[in-house]
């Protein structure tokens, strides 16, 4: 549905020149939830403002549904956006409005009737949980009261898509994840294609389909979700993983012992339903004592971490090792805390 | 008693003042807001990347709105009479006063728009243009809603210098309030007719001032 093919994005500022999308191609299908990972400066807010040509891409394509954005007219690309929702950070209400009224604009700018607009205004306060809200300004509201006031403008034309620029950074976690399960909701209910830009991957874990890392303009990793939890190639990805399940022992455990070693292991779903554990001190002359561990459910599969300490002679340790390298996802021996 | 008799002597050089003020003040604030609301929206989109900037457009108008102000009322008064008798038909009396004040209102009062307008936040824009609106949509939807209170607050500003300069407008013979403190009271050294204009000068701009502030406040949701 969205297809990026080449898209670069260079800025000109005093005499520098920044690229801040680097030869990006990928395609995001429809009615699935996308999400755009990075650092601040990673070039993802760039890239999503790309989508709606809020920034004009240097080179390269945007093609939505077979539509080439960037060889759109003034006229043409408006129509196109209103086909487009987008949500923000900071929400970008307008403050001399009142809920209805900021909802109200977006379907003013399409043309539509004051009857047709009242109705929907209606109907959009009530999906997003809002049916009482509808003369107040949006000073008058909380955080993510005015994302949902952001939602429900968003939406009020119908579009096909949903672009969400750090939809829920400026939120607590408790809001944050009301957010996102209205996300969900109308990515369910209405088959809307999401795109959503951000720095924390368990806004990725909560309701991403699929994803992209991004770091320094190019997208570093993409693929779907799970796949990048449980087996994240890019070392920067490892990290971003690590930030929703990462175990850590405390600084005792990590002191050096004779003939043993810590081994942080990864299972996935299959993996986890094997009987693994015993196998291992069955067949190797090891000891595996679990020290840390934490299963994760993302897309409702699990995900398990779990750090082991092997005892036993090296030869056996050596052969457990390469045993657990064939069993799971994952197997990385962890280096005991160096003293100097 | 005498300084009762006194002023009731000039109620009627009073009375006629006040309305010769009112009717300079009245036109050439309608005037300055009905122009130097679009220059000031023109000075603000020139420079606004997400509005399409233009900045040789805003060079030229910044260097005109700035030659303006910088020069005297008086001395821009004498310069304009040429013009004001071309638009006025005449150049003495309240109505040939209004074009110099108009003309040195709109740029003044343009820069005041500017500077509401510039108190916009950018997300706001972002997401107008992000629904498709037009330019036109942006301005008399979103800039316009979203910097009104400011844009009152300025017009309050830009009509209590416009009494001021009425003062001068006296030059030519224009007549108002302040015209009246300068002839009969400063010159004359009459002061009773000079503190009499000046607390009725007073309460005229204090009156302004409340009327502005309230309606500002009430139009702000911010």
């Amino acid at each position: 549905m969205i297809e990026l093919r080449h898209l670069t994005k260079t800025y000109h500022t005093k005499g520098k020149t920044i690229t801040a999308v680097h030869d990006v191609s990928f395609t995001i299908n429809r009615g699935e939830i996308f999400g755009i990972v990075g650092y601040s400066g990673a070039g993802k807010s760039s890239l999503l403002r790309c989508l709606n040509m809020l920034e004009k891409p240097t080179s390269g394509q945007v093609l939505i549904d077979q539509t080439d954005l960037t060889k759109l007219s003034g006229d043409q690309l408006r129509q196109v956006r209103q086909s487009i929702g987008m949500i923000f950070q900071h929400f970008n209400l307008m403050a001399n409005r009142t809920v209805a009224g900021n909802i109200a604009y977006a379907m003013e700018v399409a043309g539509k009737g004051k009857e047709e607009i009242a109705a929907r205004i209606q109907e959009l306060l009530d999906l997003v949980g809002l049916s009482d809200k509808a003369n107040a300004f949006p000073s008058e509201l909380s955080g993510g009261q005015k994302q949902r006031v952001g939602i429900a403008r968003a939406l009020a034309n119908s579009p096909k898509v949903l672009l969400c620029d750090e939809a829920t950074s400026a939120l607590d976690p408790m809001t944050t994840s009301s957010i996102l399960e209205l996300l969900r909701e109308i990515n369910r209910k209405l088959g809307l294609t999401i795109v959503l830009i951000t720095h924390e991957m368990h806004v990725v874990k909560e309701i991403c389909h699929r994803v992209a890392i991004m770091a320094n303009g190019h997208v570093l990793e993409e693929g779907d979700v799970y796949q990048i939890f449980a087996k994240p190639r890019q070392q920067l990805t490892k990290q971003f993983v690590r930030t929703v399940i990462d175990v850590q022992l405390p600084d005792h455990l990590l002191e050096p012992k004779a003939e043993s070693e810590l081994v942080r292991i990864s299972l996935l779903a299959e993996q986890a339903e094997k009987p693994m554990f015993e196998k291992l001190i069955r067949s190797f002359q090891v000891q595996a004592n679990i020290l840390h561990g934490k299963i994760e459910y993302i897309q409702g599969r699990p995900l398990a971490v779990f750090i082991l300490e092997l005892t036993g002679e090296q030869q056996e340790r050596l052969k457990a090792l390469a045993y657990l390298q064939q069993e799971t996802a994952e197997t990385e021996v962890i280096p005991y805390a160096n003293h100097q | 008693m005498q300084i009762i008799n006194d002023i009731i002597a000039v109620i009627p050089d009073l009375n006629k003042a006040f309305f010769e003020t009112f009717y300079m003040l009245s036109i050439s604030v309608f005037l300055s807001a009905l122009l130097g609301i679009p220059l000031g929206i023109l000075l603000y989109t020139s420079q606004h990347d997400l509005l399409g900037e233009k900045p040789w457009l805003n060079r030229i108008i910044g260097f005109v709105v700035n030659v303006i102000r910088s020069t005297p009322f008086v001395i821009l008064l004498v310069a304009l009479i040429p013009f004001t008798s071309w638009i006025a038909g005449t150049i003495v009396g309240p109505k040939a006063a209004v074009v110099p004040l108009t003309v040195a209102a709109i740029p003044f009062y343009a820069r005041l728009v500017e500077g509401s307008l510039k108190e916009i936040n950018r997300g706001v824009i972002e997401a107008a243009l992000a629904m498709g609106s037009t330019l036109w949509h942006i301005i008399y939807k979103v800039l316009l809603v979203e910097a009104r209170s400011g844009l009152i607050i300025g017009l309050t500003v830009t009509t209590i210098s416009l009494l001021g300069f009425s003062a001068m407008a006296g030059i030519v013979g224009g007549g108002g309030i302040g015209d009246l403190a300068i002839r009969f009271g400063y010159y004359r050294f009459d002061n009773t007719i000079m503190f009499t204009t000046l607390v009725i000068l007073i309460v005229i701009v204090q009156l302004i001032q409340a009327i502005g502030d309230r309606l500002a406040k009430k139009l702000d949701k911010r």
